[in-house]
This record gives structure tokens, C-alpha cells and sequence, in this order.
């Protein structure tokens, strides 16, 4: 019996235990920095070395650590590139083909863990971490998803140094970094030379994606498989804490050279100094809703609407901030995302490749303001074309025979196609990537509008790897997809319909070949921007809005809500570090927050 | 006693086994490429072939015979053998090349490594004469000898084509250690890959997280029992009067309702309207229990349910018995017939139901962390499952189910020692 009494005793001292625990807990507020601007995050960082990050979110993460050669101008619109780590813009030779990129003196890395560098400043940086960053994103061993988007098949012999690493990988051996590659040279300590296999305009803009952020050797080395949790970079910020999907805290680098613009010597007077905000904190939520309701407690400072919640804060009626939430302290700012959202016909298909007046049909009986309206909330530009919105080619006020909503002409061709196929359209298959209800929605929606004019569809919901296997296999019909652009240039839409591009696993996802539009795209692709680029361009738009091998939906927007002690911004679809230029009023955050 | 044990551990390893080809099978069966859900929009054969290397997809899927020959080629120094991949063979070891066209290779010859373990350096004996370098895949037996000239490394060239070879090593131990270089063993050997977003084993994820997983489960577990066991004595001992119908009707309901509704509407009510208890989210130290508050309120409420009408029917069985009426007909006070006679006697019932849940305590649940935003196991589950991270899911499905097994065995055990009639043989 004595033991039975322990067990109940302890049972007992456990729960008491625990409940005092809590109520404990409670009494002793956590504190919040005032000078600091929380924000949260809302994506599974794969990781923070800048060669294996390649989704736009981790960027804008890790982008307050790392900087790239280049980088965009805050603010400007058409986008201009600036040289950040490079003294100037890149000096290209005559053939289009080698670059040569003078870099800026002074500027040192800083590893806030000190265990690279002893004092935390680190060595000057110089061309051979240059040298060293892009080896390393070609390295087997490291497998950057980035090294086909940046260098693969770009640069004079970076795949054979990635067959190198394999080998050696495969052995079982590291790879010695000493080992020449033919197109990147460090010709000084200040110089990198970079070399192409072919001419391309679009490179200098790869310069500038994170992929390609410059890295230390020494930290990379010293940390090992680590330096995925250790960003140890030259940018305006360093990372104080990192707690796995839960929370990030950077403080201002104490060794920054105060402008991302300036060399390491410049003296920038204290008023210009970046970062304004010394310190921010990014919480991990996976779910939108806690974010809202901490948004609108003030834990806070900005923040995405999310769907739920969006009558709460936009007026349908007028597509404004509702008066209340203006009173409360809100600011809305809407962006026009450079991006596309289309249904994609898989040219292979026996029914779809062939039947051009199909496609054509089934582009004339889709309602693109009925599906902005219902099921985007009204965050949307109905899509005229392949380009979106802040490109050059991009024309507001073009209007594409194909995307515009019209059933008689719809059933027209519709007639046309049936000929063609010789008999009615059989079922066809649309194929989406996801199974959520937003996805089966939508879905339906698509269904409802081909049924308008008689065309049967039947939808198919994979999860995204399934839906990307079949996609790259080209073993779908039709397909729900987007396209974010990597570099402001209309090439990253343009090279989505390239026919060298259109075998399985290129990324011309539907397949789509068509002779003349290489031959416009060859010759567009030897020049720099320029008047005569943009009428090619412009005649390679209309032969896809021609040929329909997209259904062209909708450009995207952003709403996003930001409380009015915080500054308001420009948004950069581009480019990376940009919060260093953020302020805010503090005082006035400390006392709206009060008053509550 | 003992031999039962070692016989029920015994007979876990053909459990485990089962196990192990079932959650293989399984993920087999679903068989999107994880490499290409990692490598984000544009990837190309390279980087998925380095991202495979990595989350060791590149081994073979059950068992190793070694790697397939694909081309052997001669040059000044002999012949190098080329194989598709890289596991199963160590540097500088023997080899022998099977397949191969009989009166060349076949035997055991000496191999060093070029380009180990993926190239071979294999010497030829004294007595075999190498054919020429020029020879076709089919014609490579009628060449003559020659090729051990000066050509250089690089013009080394194809000698012979042989897609179904395959390259093994020499010796019993080697042999049978390379046999289980596979995705298979891996796993039943609990030899995780990495988790390719974390870069971290499976092992030291569960040692972070599990323990925040706890955090929330265990304060939850042992509230839940307990007020289970108080309600369910109260109300068998009160039997049909109004408390019982009062009860009985929560119990359902709280049975009925989905658990999801339930978080939701205390995350809704007590976190962003009445603002009790922060509504999601985590922080380590101290302040986390203030976080795992309302995650525990909200289990428990959804639990308590159901473990309070079973031990409420368990105990009016044991009430209605002679035993019970005769400690009350000699005067024992009703509290004390309670919790010695009755709670003593409906321990086994009691014990399945709660040991059997103990390995999920650690594993947290799945909804619930979703929701709270709890950084535990459950979470890392789900996130794992919707980024296809393989190692985790399989690693975590694995060890979920071992520790059930002992869970299991566990419970049995203590059986005998609630109740000294059971015999354990």
C-alpha cells in the first residue's frame, strides 16, 4: 500500500507542479525590443547558404547577410542594376563574351559566432572568394539546385569542373579548389574575369541573384556542413539567432560599410547610415491566421492579408482599406507582381498539339474577370499575354483576340476544331498540383467555363512532386501552372517556349515548337535592350498569342498591410537586402501600442 | 517471466521486418522522385543526380549486388572499369567482374583504383593479353593484343560494353558488407540519410523537437488520466442519478465533436478574443509553457472523453461485484472502497489504454502542432510529408512503430504486476 500512496503523491506533485508552472510562465513577460520590427515568415527555409536557397522568401531572408556583385537600385522602376560588391558595372568584350568585374576595396566579411574569424571581423574580401563562391555553387557535392539556373552551360568550363567534383565525390575525395577553371580567373586581387560560352545579355543579371551571393572560404570551410546555419557574409545585417522554424534575429553588421553602394573606406555620414533599423526578428508561421490576428494586436509591423480575412479588410465595393482598419493605424500597399498564372496545353498531346482552333475555343470561353472577382478577391490583372506587368513589352492597353471572354467566337472555333479532330472533342484532362479546396475550386471553375461550350474536362489533383514528374514527362494534357520570373529580362518568359527547351525535362513545359519563333528568339537573345529587341520581342508575343499554347489567366497582386509607424516602401521583385533601407517611427509604435 | 520477454523480443524482429517492407513498399508505390520536388523549377540532370547522391537515392533500392559495368576501357596502364554508382566498393579492394565475356575477365583479377570506387584499375594476370583498343562492343573477343602502348590516359578507349555486369568485390566479409549497402538495410539498420532541408540526421531532429513535443504531451497526458479516473470513479458510484446522465452526455459529446473544431475554437476564443493565453506560436525556456497551455487545455479536452466512459463502465463492473458489496456491508467507507478496491482492480484496463499512447506522447500530434505552431515532432511530420522530405517520414514512420512494439511489451509486464493472477510464459 506504501507504494500505491507514492505513485498517487507524485501523481499529484506533477499536476500541482505543472500548473503552477504555467501560471509562472505567465507572470514573466518575455520582452520586446523596442527598436526592433517583427515581421513574420511563412516559408520552410531550405536553407541559409545562399548556393542551395532558391525560393524568393529564403532570398529575401537570407539576402540581409549576403550580397551579390550586383544588385538592384532600391526603388527604380524599369529595374537597373548597381554595383554592389563590384566597383562598377561589369566590362564586357567586344564578342559579347568575357566579363571583366573590378570589385570594391574594403569590405569585409563578419562571422557573429567569431569562430571563423577571431574578432568577428573577417579578411578583406577579394576576387579569389569570387572564384572560390562560383566553383562552389558548381561543386557536385554541395548540389545547388541553383547551379543550373546561374552557371550550368553558361560559363567556359564549369561543367567539366562539375564532372571533376563528381568524380571525386563518387571517390569519396574533396575536390582541389586550386584547380583552374577556364571561365572564372582571378586576375588580381581586385579583378574577376568571367568567361561565357556564348554571348548572352541576360547574364549580368544573374550577377545579381542570391544564388550567386559571394561566400567566404575560410567561414565555409571552418563550419563544414554547418555553414547552412551560419550565414557569415558582407551585407547590412548579421544573423544573432536562429531557431529553426520558429525565429530569426539580425542585428545591424558592426562592420558594414554603411551604404550597399559606397567601397569599405567611404565615409558615410551617420544620418545616411544603413541599416536604419538596427535589429529584426522574423517568426515562423506556417498558417496564415495566427499572423493576422498578431498583426492586428501590433506584435507585427506588416503583414499579408490572408484570404479569410480579406473582407475584414478591404471594402469589395471599392477595393480599398476599410475606414476602420485605417483608424486603427493601417496602410495598405497593393503591388503588381511580375508574374503569370496560366493553364498550359501539352503540344504533344494527339488532340490538343494539332488543333490550334481547340486552344484558341478554349482561351475565347474562359472569363478571366469572373475569376479575378470570385476566386482571387480581385488581386489580379486579367492577362493579355505571356509577359506581365513592369516589363517593357508588357501593354496595358493591348488586347489579345484570344483573352478576351467571348462564347460566340468560342463556339466558332470550336466548330473549326471539331473538324479537325474529325468528330467531337473527347474528355480532356486538366492537371493540378495541389488538392487543396482553393485548387479544386479553381478547378471547377475552369470545368464550368469549357462547359459553356460543350467541352468536357476532368480534373486531376496530384501532389506537387507527382504533378511536376508528369509536367517534366510531358504526360498531361492540360495544366494549372506559373511563372516568377528570375531576372528582368522578358527572356525568362520567352525561354518558357524555346523548342530547344521542349523535350522532357526542359523547362518549355508544354512543349510547344514552333520554327519561326525560335529563329525571332535567336536572334533577340544575341542582343543587349534596345528599341529593335523589343520589336522582336514584341513579334514573339504575337506569335504565341496566336498559337495559344497557354491560356494566359492572370497577373498577381500583392495587398500587403503595414501599420503607419512603419515607413512605406517600395516592393523590390528583385534583387536582395533591400529591409536595411526600412524605418520606422518607434516612438510612435511604442505609444499606439500602449494606448491599446 | 524472462523467457517470455525474450521470446516477445524475439518475435518483434519479424514485426520490425514487416514493417520495414511495408513503409518501403509503400513509399516505392508513391514513388515521386523526391530529388526533383527539392530542386525547385528548373533543374538539371546534374543537379538532380548531386541532389540524389545526397539523400542516398543513388544506392540500389533492396539489395546490393554492385554497381552494373557500363563500359570497360584500356589504356596505358591497363583497363578501367566504369560502374554507374558508387556504393558497395571500397578503394584498393579486390574485384571480381562478372558478366564479362568468359576468357577475359572472368575470375578474380588484382584492381586498383583510378577513380575509386567508381573506376577500376584492373591489371591484367601475366598470362592475358590485352586485345586492341579499337574493338566494338560485340567483337572484342577476336582483337589481338596490343593497347598497353603509350597511348595517353585520356585517349583511353572504349573496350567493351557490358550493361549487365557487374562489378563485386572479392572476400566474404567485403562481399556481404557491400550486400547491405542498400536504401533497404539502411533503413532496417537505422542508418538514416540526412534530411536534406535540415541537413541534419533524423536522430538529432528527435532530440530537438521531441522533447517540445512533450512538453505539450505529457503535462496533457497526466492531467487527462487523472481527471479521467476522478470522473469515472464519481460517476459509476453514482449510477443513475443526475450528475451521471450530466456526464455522460459531455463525454459523447466531446467524442463527436472533431478535434480541429475544438483547437480552433479555443485558439479563436481564448487566444484572440478574450486574450488569455497566446493563441500560437513557441519560445524555448520558460516561456514555454506559457505557449503550451492552451495546446494542453485543448487535448485534454478533447481526450478526456473517451478514456472517461470506458473506466466508467470498466468500474461499474467491478461496483456491482460481491467483493465490493461485502466491503461495504462491513462498514468501509465509500471513498475508500473507491480508490483501494475499485481503482486497484480496474488498473489493467486503465494500463492498455494509457502505455499503449506513450510512444505518441513523444511523436506529439500531428493537428494539434499544426495549429499551435508547436516546433515538435508532429509538426516536423507533416512539413516533412508536404516538402517529401523521405528520411524523415520514413525515419520517424520507423522508429513510431518499434517504440509501439516496446510499448506493448511494456504493458504486458506490468500486468503482472497490478495483477499478481496474470503469468506471463
Amino acid at each position: 500500500m506504501r507504494l500505491t500512496k507514492w505513485i498517487f503523491f507524485g501523481y499529484l506533485t506533477a499536476i500541482v507542479l505543472i500548473v503552477a508552472g504555467i501560471g509562472f510562465s505567465f507572470t514573466v513577460e518575455p520582452t520586446r525590443d523596442p527598436g526592433r520590427l517583427y515581421t513574420a515568415f511563412v516559408v520552410n527555409l531550405k536553407s541559409l547558404d545562399p548556393a542551395i536557397c532558391n525560393d524568393v522568401d529564403g532570398a529575401a531572408i537570407i539576402g540581409n547577410v549576403y550580397e551579390c556583385l550586383y544588385n538592384y537600385k532600391y526603388g527604380v522602376k524599369p529595374y537597373e542594376l548597381f554595383p554592389q560588391l563590384a566597383a562598377d558595372m561589369p566590362e564586357v568584350s567586344e564578342d559579347g563574351r568575357t566579363y571583366t568585374v573590378k570589385l570594391r576595396k574594403g569590405i569585409h566579411f563578419y562571422d557573429p559566432w567569431k569562430k571563423a574569424f577571431e574578432e568577428g571581423k573577417g579578411p578583406e574580401m577579394k576576387a579569389s572568394d569570387v572564384v572560390f563562391t562560383f566553383k562552389r555553387v558548381a561543386d557536385f557535392h554541395l548540389a545547388s539546385p541553383n547551379f543550373s539556373t546561374l552557371f550550368q552551360g553558361k560559363i567556359a568550363g564549369i561543367d567539366e569542373w562539375n564532372t571533376y567534383t563528381e568524380q571525386m565525390s563518387n571517390a569519396g575525395r574533396t575536390p582541389d579548389y586550386a584547380k583552374p577553371v577556364e571561365g572564372i580567373k582571378a586576375i588580381d586581387d581586385y579583378t574577376v574575369q568571367i568567361k561565357l560560352v556564348e554571348k548572352s545579355p541576360q547574364f549580368r543579371y544573374l550577377l545579381a541573384y542570391l544564388g550567386a551571393a559571394v561566400v567566404s572560404q575560410k567561414a565555409v570551410e571552418v563550419y563544414g556542413d554547418d555553414f547552412r546555419t551560419r550565414p557569415v557574409g558582407t551585407g547590412p545585417f548579421v544573423m544573432t539567432e536562429y531557431l529553426a522554424e520558429q525565429r530569426i534575429v539580425f542585428e545591424a553588421n558592426p562592420v558594414y560599410r554603411g551604404r550597399p553602394d559606397v567601397d569599405g573606406y567611404a565615409k558615410v555620414a551617420d544620418a545616411d547610415r544603413l541599416p536604419k533599423l538596427k535589429s529584426m526578428q522574423y517568426d515562423y508561421f506556417n498558417e496564415p491566421m495566427p499572423i493576422w490576428y498578431f498583426l492586428q494586436h501590433g506584435t507585427f509591423d506588416m503583414g499579408r492579408i490572408p484570404k479569410e480575412t480579406f473582407g475584414q479588410a478591404i471594402d469589395p465595393k471599392t477595393g480599398k482599406l476599410r475606414a476602420e482598419m485605417v483608424a486603427k493605424g493601417f496602410d495598405l500597399d497593393i503591388d503588381e507582381d511580375p508574374s503569370i498564372y496560366y493553364y498550359g496545353f501539352n503540344m504533344g498531346d494527339p488532340v490538343l498539339g494539332k488543333n490550334r482552333p481547340l486552344r484558341q475555343a478554349m482561351s475565347l470561353a474562359f472569363d478571366r474577370e469572373k475569376y479575378i472577382r470570385v476566386y482571387e478577391n480581385g488581386r489580379g490583372v486579367a492577362a493579355n499575354g505571356p509577359i506581365p506587368p513592369t516589363f517593357d513589352v508588357y501593354d496595358a492597353d493591348a488586347v489579345d483576340k484570344y483573352s478576351t471572354f467571348d462564347l460566340e467566337a468560342a463556339r466558332a472555333k470550336l466548330k473549326e476544331a471539331e473538324q479537325i479532330n474529325g468528330g467531337v472533342i473527347p474528355e480532356l484532362s486538366l492537371l493540378m498540383g495541389d488538392t487543396s479546396t482553393d485548387v479544386r475550386q479553381q478547378a471547377e471553375y475552369f470545368v464550368s467555363q469549357m462547359r459553356q461550350i460543350g467541352l468536357r474536362i476532368r480534373p486531376e489533383y496530384n501532389t506537387w512532386a507527382r504533378f511536376q514528374e508528369l509536367v517534366d514527362g510531358r504526360k498531361t494534357q492540360i495544366f494549372s501552372l506559373g511563372w516568377v520570373p528570375d531576372y528582368p529580362d522578358e527572356q525568362t518568359f520567352f525561354q518558357l517556349f524555346y523548342g530547344k527547351f521542349a523535350p522532357p525535362q526542359g523547362i518549355n513545359s508544354c512543349a510547344y515548337v514552333n520554327p519561326d519563333y525560335d529563329k525571332i528568339y535567336n536572334e533577340a537573345m544575341q542582343m543587349d535592350r534596345s528599341p529593335e529587341r523589343a520589336k522582336l520581342y514584341k513579334q514573339l508575343v504575337a506569335i504565341v498569342n496566336e498559337d495559344c499554347p497557354w491560356i494566359y489567366t492572370h497577373y498577381p497582386k500583392t495587398y500587403m498591410l503595414r501599420w503607419n509607424w512603419l515607413k512605406p516602401f517600395p516592393v523590390m521583385d528583385y534583387g536582395s537586402g533591400f529591409r536595411q533601407y526600412l524605418s520606422a517611427d518607434l516612438d510612435k509604435r511604442k505609444q499606439m501600442l500602449h494606448r491599446k | 517471466m524472462w523467457a517470455y520477454i525474450v521470446r516477445r523480443i524475439l518475435l518483434t524482429i519479424p514485426t520490425v521486418l514487416g514493417i520495414v517492407v511495408l513503409t518501403f513498399v509503400l513509399f516505392g508505390l508513391v514513388a515521386t522522385d523526391p530529388a526533383r520536388a527539392y530542386a525547385g523549377k528548373n533543374p538539371s540532370a546534374a543537379t538532380l543526380r548531386a541532389i540524389r547522391a545526397r539523400m542516398g537515392l543513388d544506392k540500389p533500392k533492396w539489395v546490393n549486388l554492385g554497381p552494373t559495368v557500363q563500359s570497360i576501357k584500356v589504356n596505358s596502364k591497363g583497363l578501367r572499369v566504369e560502374t554507374d554508382v558508387r556504393h558497395g566498393l571500397e578503394e584498393g579492394g579486390l574485384v571480381s567482374i562478372s558478366g564479362l565475356t568468359p576468357g577475359y575477365l572472368d575470375g578474380n583479377y588484382k584492381v586498383t583504383a583510378i577513380d575509386a570506387p567508381t573506376i577500376f584499375f584492373v591489371a591484367p594476370p601475366a598470362k592475358f593479353k590485352l586485345p586492341a583498343a579499337t574493338t566494338t562492343p560485340t567483337t572484342e573477343a577476336t582483337t589481338s593484343p596490343s593497347g598497353i602502348g603509350a597511348a595517353p590516359e585520356d585517349d583511353a578507349s572504349e573496350l567493351l560494353k557490358n550493361p549487365g555486369g557487374r562489378v563485386r568485390p572479392v572476400g566474404l566479409g567485403k562481399k556481404i558488407a557491400a550486400f547491405f549497402d542498400s536504401q533497404f538495410f539502411d533503413l532496417l539498420f537505422f542508418r538514416f540519410p540526412k534530411s536534406m532541408r535540415f541537413e541534419e540526421s533524423v536522430w538529432k531532429l528527435i532530440a530537438v523537437k521531441g522533447p517540445v513535443s512533450l512538453t505539450v504531451q505529457l503535462p496533457a497526458f497526466l492531467i487527462t488520466v487523472a481527471l479521467q479516473l476522478v470522473v469515472a470513479l464519481y460517476v459509476a458510484a453514482s449510477r443513475g442519478k443526475a450528475i451521471d446522465y450530466v456526464v455522460t452526455v459531455l463525454t459523447v459529446v466531446t467524442l463527436s465533436v472533431p478535434a480541429i473544431s475544438v483547437y480552433l475554437l479555443l485558439q479563436w476564443w481564448l487566444g484572440a478574443r478574450l486574450e488569455v493565453f497566446p493563441l500560437a506560436g513557441w519560445k524555448p525556456g520558460i516561456y514555454a509553457l506559457q505557449f503550451a497551455a492552451l495546446p494542453i487545455l485543448a487535448t485534454v479536452m478533447v481526450t478526456i472523453g473517451g478514456g472517461a466512459r470506458f473506466y466508467r463502465t470498466v468500474a461499474l463492473d467491478e461496483i456491482n461485484s460481491d467483493y465490493i458489496r461485502t466491503a461495504r456491508a462491513k462498514g468501509a467507507p465509500k471513498r475508500r472502497v473507491l480508490l483501494t478496491h475499485v481503482l486497484r482492480n480496474i488498473m489493467i484496463p486503465v494500463i492498455t489504454n494509457t502505455v499503449t499512447v506513450l510512444p505518441f506522447l513523444v511523436f506529439g500530434a500531428l493537428i494539434l502542432e499544426q495549429i499551435f505552431q508547436i516546433p515538435g515532432l508532429g509538426n516536423l511530420l507533416v512539413q516533412a510529408i508536404f516538402n517529401q522530405d523521405r528520411s524523415i517520414v520514413m525515419g520517424v514512420t520507423y522508429i513510431i512503430s518499434i517504440t509501439y512494439c516496446v510499448a506493448l511489451l511494456v504493458n504486458d509486464i506490468l500486468y503482472t504486476l497490478v495483477d499478481p493472477r496474470v503469468a506471463l510464459k
